[in-house]
Parts: C-alpha cells; structure tokens; sequence
C-alpha cells in the first residue's frame, strides 16, 4: 500500500477523528492521546502542529489516498539530551498489517539524522506493544533496556521497552 | 558519619548554593539547567518552599545549619505517574563521607510512602562513578545504558539509568 508522509493540514480533522478515536490505536500511547478522541481533540493538534519549528522536529500526517491515516513524528531533545530525537507514531487500525509503520519510520529517521543534528534516535514502547517493537527492530533500533514497572495505562502498570538507532550505526552501513 | 538533617530549602540557603554550584566537580555531572547564577537559584529554591508534597519531595541537606547540598525525588506526569525521578547533589568538600547515601536512603522511604509510585529511577552521567555507588548502596539496579545519550561540554556521553522498585 502506497502512501506519503506530509504536514497536517486543517482539512484533516474528519479523517484523524475517524482513525484515532479507537481505543487499539490509544492504550499504546500517552494520555497526551485521549480516547474518546474527539473533533475538538483533532483541531488541537492539527494548530499544535502548526506552531512546531522545524529546526526541533519533524511532524508528519501519514498520507493514504488523500486521507490523513496516522503519524509520525521525531522531536530533538532540550539542554544535555539536544542530541537524543524522540520518535512517536500511530497507524489508523485498518491499515495495519501493510508495511507502513516501519516504512514511514525509516524514512523519517533518514530525515531527522539529516537535519537535526542528532546522534541518536529513542523508542519508547510499552510492554504489551508486539507490533511497536517488531517495526523498531525491522528498522535497525535495537533494545536498550527495560524500565520496570515505569507506566500505568487505563489502570495497568507496565513496563516500557527503551529502543535506540545510533547515528554512528546508520553511517557504517 | 558526619551528622546531617533533611529540612526545606530557606530563602537564606541562596548563598550557600551559589558557593557549591559555581563548582566545576559539581557543575560537570549536573544538566544545564542546574541553577548556577544567583538569580536562578533564588527561583529555584522559591520552586522547592512552594512545591506540591503529593507530587514532589525537595530538601536541603543541612550541617550545622548549613546547606551542603539536595536530595529530592520528582513524580513523573501522564503515564509515567508510576515513576518517581531522583536527583541530589553535595558539596564536593563533603565527598565519601556517606551523607549522601543516607539521605537518599531517608527520602526513598519517604517517596514510597507519600508519592504513590512503583519505582524510583536515577539518572547518572558515564564516569560519575561516586553517584553511581550511592545508588547501588541503596539497592538500586542498573537498568539501561543509554548511548550517547547526553551531550555535556561539547561531548556525547552515555547516560546510566539505574532503578528502585517498591517491591524491592
């Protein structure tokens, strides 16, 4: 399945909605990510996403035949983590399956390798996230530790997969 | 051991901090965001007397009346809220005497009972080796090696995460 990763545009709120008010795509995210997801939540993010600079972070829509489907997003860290990129996303459920998380994902870090000064990519994926941590393997992130216990998530505490890409990694390829 | 109280931070505590923060042993291991001019720390320890006792636990190690050093524990926010962070710092003067080990010691008890949190993580930088001992002496585990995961004075280097589970 084809696909393009651009920036979020206004007229995208009908289809964000439509994918991410599901509760499989949210109990794998923050609470920065609410369920129900709601118009007003999509509008919220959609002018978030607007004030973003893109000397700290790149912030796509993941694109499916004009429709905005997911995202995924690399934001460079503050002070003594100003090298470390955080990376994010999420895939409306009815594309899963189709390759296009770990493609979108590997793009975007080519991207942020080459213009955020970065020497490394970060991953943080709760425990019972399967499909998360196979996408950061198949993308060259490799598991860096296991924080015990460190996230509650509609009631349930779990722990948090740490994964990392290294910049020095990619180059030696 | 040198004997030493936990208090709150006092406004008049500000020139004692300055005097240990304009320390480069201090300074090396610390984020550049740890307050070193006046100003900062005066926010600083306004930040500490009016923070929320749920949420985090902030105190000035004290020795005869005066601030040597910090040892506080922060609650984390959204669904980290299970995870308390650990930091402290101490006047190098004051190193290997085991002061900080104990009060880190006091404030783990105290952050399992009042902060509502399975674990308490730390943070340290490669080669601080002193810090990275207080933890282990309070049962801490390391959990991660973060490469290249702090950049300090111009140069990558690898951050420790050390964590302490209430079930521990």
């Amino acid at each position: 399945m084809n696909f393009t990763l651009r920036e979020w545009q206004s007229r995208d709120v009908k289809s964000l909605v439509k994918y991410a008010n599901n509760k499989n795509v949210s109990r794998y995210l923050t609470n920065m990510f609410p369920f129900p997801y709601l118009k007003k939540d999509a509008q919220q993010w959609i002018a978030l996403t607007e004030t973003f600079s893109r000397s700290n972070q790149l912030v796509y829509c993941i694109d499916v035949n004009g429709q905005a489907v997911g995202s995924v997003d690399i934001r460079k860290g503050d002070d003594i983590y100003c090298k470390t990129g955080t990376l994010g996303y999420w895939l409306g459920e009815p594309f899963w399956g189709n390759q296009i998380v770990p493609r979108a994902v590997k793009q975007i870090c080519s991207e942020a390798f080459a213009v955020l000064d970065l020497a490394r990519i970060q991953a943080e994926v709760f425990e019972n996230n399967e499909a998360s941590k196979r996408v950061l393997r198949k993308c060259g992130f490799y598991l860096e530790g296991i924080r015990k216990n460190a996230v509650i998530k509609d009631g349930i505490l779990q722990d948090v997969y740490v994964f990392a890409l290294l910049k020095e990694a990619c180059e030696s390829k | 051991m040198t004997k030493f109280t936990l208090r709150e931070w006092r406004p008049k505590d500000a020139n004692a901090f300055y005097e240990i923060a304009r320390q480069p042993q201090v300074q090396k291991f610390m984020s550049d965001g740890f307050p070193t001019t006046k100003l900062a720390i005066q926010n600083w320890i306004d930040r500490a007397v009016f923070e929320d006792k749920t949420k985090s636990l902030t105190y000035c190690i004290d020795i005869g009346g005066t601030a040597v050093g910090t040892v506080n524990t922060k609650k984390g926010v959204d669904v980290f809220s299970p995870t308390a962070f650990l930091g402290y710092w101490l006047n190098p003067n004051l190193f290997g005497k085991g002061i900080i080990t104990s009060a880190v010691k006091q404030i783990v008890l105290e952050t399992f009972q009042t902060l509502d949190v399975q674990r308490i993580q730390a943070e340290v930088f490669a080669g601080n080796t002193g810090s990275m001992k207080v933890l282990l002496k309070n049962n801490f585990q390391l959990e991660t090696i973060q490469k290249n995961a702090v950049f300090k004075n111009n140069k990558l280097i690898d951050y420790y995460i050390f964590a302490l589970l209430r079930e521990n």
